[in-house]
């Protein structure tokens, strides 16, 4: 068991104390800046969770960066969305207006999970260049790929159903969603009862769990975007690189593999021994990872 | 009559992301008319209301990747949103700085994302206002209901795309048929239509681009939310026998917090732009009571 997880846990009061409240359009988005860098790091979380994914990380990579963490909207501390779906393309340009409005540039971004596909599709507009922002860098971390139209059969569909009512499970109880989780790290001892408690926590600030079940329409989103979405990263000139959790149970090594080819980021920097949350898991390597690209 | 060839004339080409988009743009007006075609036609469908239009507007035309005469590079599926991105490109790469937007069915959706871009300050173009037709040709019900409706069955569609172009007499035949105006055929060359759809795979490609309609549930929130926070004004026209707008109508407006922005204009002697060209622009633009729209 890695030590480091011994020490003391931030609970969700303490990460939400540790954050502000930035106002975009009519939302609140409830954002982890720190570090004094002129070079920025974003980053954007992943399905279900929130910023404080990054809690063992953060004040190792702000030596290096000013990294900006939003929870994104529907997670987190952020405003949840009730009668309404959000979707990608909604969450991207919150992002990009979140950005102007803290003025950042030379930017870094670091998508995980959900998160990936949100700066997919920023890239797809910078492509298109209907986006007047500086992007230096893309860290693509442990995320799906858009589903290929064409190999997306009909039976495909039920998939679709089953994935949504894994969700809808899970967020039952604690329980469940803590017994789920566990099975996505790759040794279910690298957390702790204690931060998976914090975790849900904030899935439940102001009725989370009621509205986060989105999944059947993001797997649409994907399908939908495969092409716009492969396009994004196959033709853009922001360089990508790839950090990968080995042992995902939930995105097959098969993704970053197709994905170096497709990229020419032929280096594929691995974290063996994690699963789906490297960040939280080996946070040390995650460290490395990010700042010795 | 215009055919189709007098009509590719008429435009010029622009390279958008590498792709060959086809545009009109005649009239000497500083005001500018930038117009989003419906599904699955082309620009060709203003021919009849193009003579009255620049007599008052400079206006400008493209057909839709995958449309008209614009490329339609092969199994790619193109979303709205992408044709948004062109759209957006297209106008920036001409200089325009302000526009009205006139758009039609598969059109409008691509208009209310540039309105959602546009309340989101991501776009630089100022929008005078904006004209939304659901639905004056009746060429468009005829897809919704029957081909669109095929085409966006998985199993099917690939086939019935590839059917429809033996069966041209059919074609023709459920057109004339589904008219109000039993002259139709002598009017609107169905066969340019029909041409234009036949290049470059054309019916390959409409059985992926009628993707569409799972698009416009998924950014339903989205695009909605778009109308109700409009500041531009918005006219739409409608037409209370359209079977797939008035349900949509429906909706908006028992969801729609009033937007005093947004006027609902019944098409009820169903005007459309090629069975009545003259009618159908004193309609929209109100040109006998001295009023633009």
């Amino acid at each position: 068991m890695d030590l480091t997880l011994d020490k003391n846990i931030i609970t969700a009061e303490s990460w939400k104390n540790k954050g502000i409240f930035i106002p975009v359009f009519n939302k609140e988005i409830f954002t982890i800046d720190v570090g004094e860098s002129e070079d920025c790091l974003v980053i954007l979380h992943g399905y279900l969770t929130s910023s404080y994914d990054y809690n063992k990380v953060i004040d190792e990579l702000s030596k290096k960066y000013r990294v900006i963490i939003p929870d994104l909207i529907g997670f987190g501390f952020s405003d949840k969305v009730f009668d309404y779906y959000f979707t990608s393309v909604d969450q991207a340009d919150y992002i990009l207006e979140f950005c102007k409005q803290l003025g950042l540039r030379n930017i870094t971004f670091l998508g995980h999970d959900y998160g990936t596909a949100i700066v997919q599709e920023i890239l797809a507009r910078k492509n298109a260049n209907v986006l007047g922002l500086q992007i230096k860098e893309f860290i693509y971390c442990n995320g799906n790929l858009p589903i290929n139209h064409s190999n997306f059969l009909d039976t495909q569909d039920s998939l679709k159903s089953e994935v949504s009512k894994k969700i809808i499970t899970m967020l039952a109880s604690f329980g469940v969603y803590k017994k789920t989780m566990k099975e996505i790290f790759f040794d279910n001892d690298n957390i702790t009862d204690e931060e998976l408690k914090q975790m849900w926590l904030q899935l439940e600030y102001n009725h989370g769990r009621k509205v986060i079940n989105f999944i059947y329409n993001y797997l649409r989103e994907r399908k939908i975007f495969w092409n716009r979405w492969s396009l994004a990263i196959q033709e853009t000139t922001v360089p990508i690189r790839i950090i990968w959790g080995k042992k995902d149970p939930l995105v097959d090594e098969i993704i970053p593999l197709n994905l170096a080819n497709k990229v020419l980021a032929n280096h594929i920097h691995w974290i063996n021994n994690a699963g789906h949350f490297p960040m939280l898991e080996k946070p040390k390597e995650f460290i490395s990872a990010v700042l010795n690209g | 009559m215009i055919t189709s060839d007098n009509w590719k004339e008429r435009g010029k080409f622009y390279t958008i992301s590498n792709k060959q988009i086809f545009v009109i743009d005649e009239g000497e007006y500083a005001e500018t008319i930038v117009i989003l075609h419906g599904y699955p036609t082309s620009s060709y469908d203003y021919s009849r209301v193009l003579p009255e239009l620049t007599k008052h507007f400079r206006v400008v035309i493209h057909d839709h990747l995958g449309f008209g005469f614009s490329d339609k590079p092969d199994s790619l599926t193109y979303s709205l949103i992408d044709q948004a991105d062109i759209a957006l490109q297209l106008w920036n790469k001409m200089g325009l700085k302000e526009v009205s937007i006139l758009a039609h069915d598969y059109g409008t959706s691509v208009a209310k994302e540039i309105l959602s871009r546009k309340n989101h300050n991501l776009i630089p173009l100022k929008i005078r206002r904006i004209c939304l037709c659901n639905s004056s040709m009746r060429l468009e019900h005829l897809h919704l209901r029957n081909m669109g409706n095929l085409l966006k069955n998985k199993k099917l569609g690939k086939f019935i795309a590839r059917l429809t172009s033996n069966s041209y007499q059919k074609f023709k035949k459920k057109i004339k048929s589904n008219s109000l105006d039993p002259h139709l055929n002598n009017k609107y060359d169905i066969n340019n239509v029909w041409d234009q759809m036949n290049t470059s795979q054309g019916q390959k490609e409409i059985h992926l681009l009628s993707n569409f309609i799972n698009e416009r549930y998924t950014f339903w929130h989205r695009w909605t939310e778009a109308l109700k926070e409009s500041e531009i004004p918005i006219k739409i026209v409608w037409e209370k026998n359209d079977p797939i707008a008035v349900k949509e109508i429906a909706i908006v407006m028992a969801t729609e917090n009033q937007n005093e922005k947004i006027v609902w204009i019944e098409n009820d002697k169903h005007y459309s732009i090629i069975e009545n060209p003259k009618n159908w622009m004193n309609l929209v633009f109100n040109f006998e009571v001295k009023r633009r729209f």
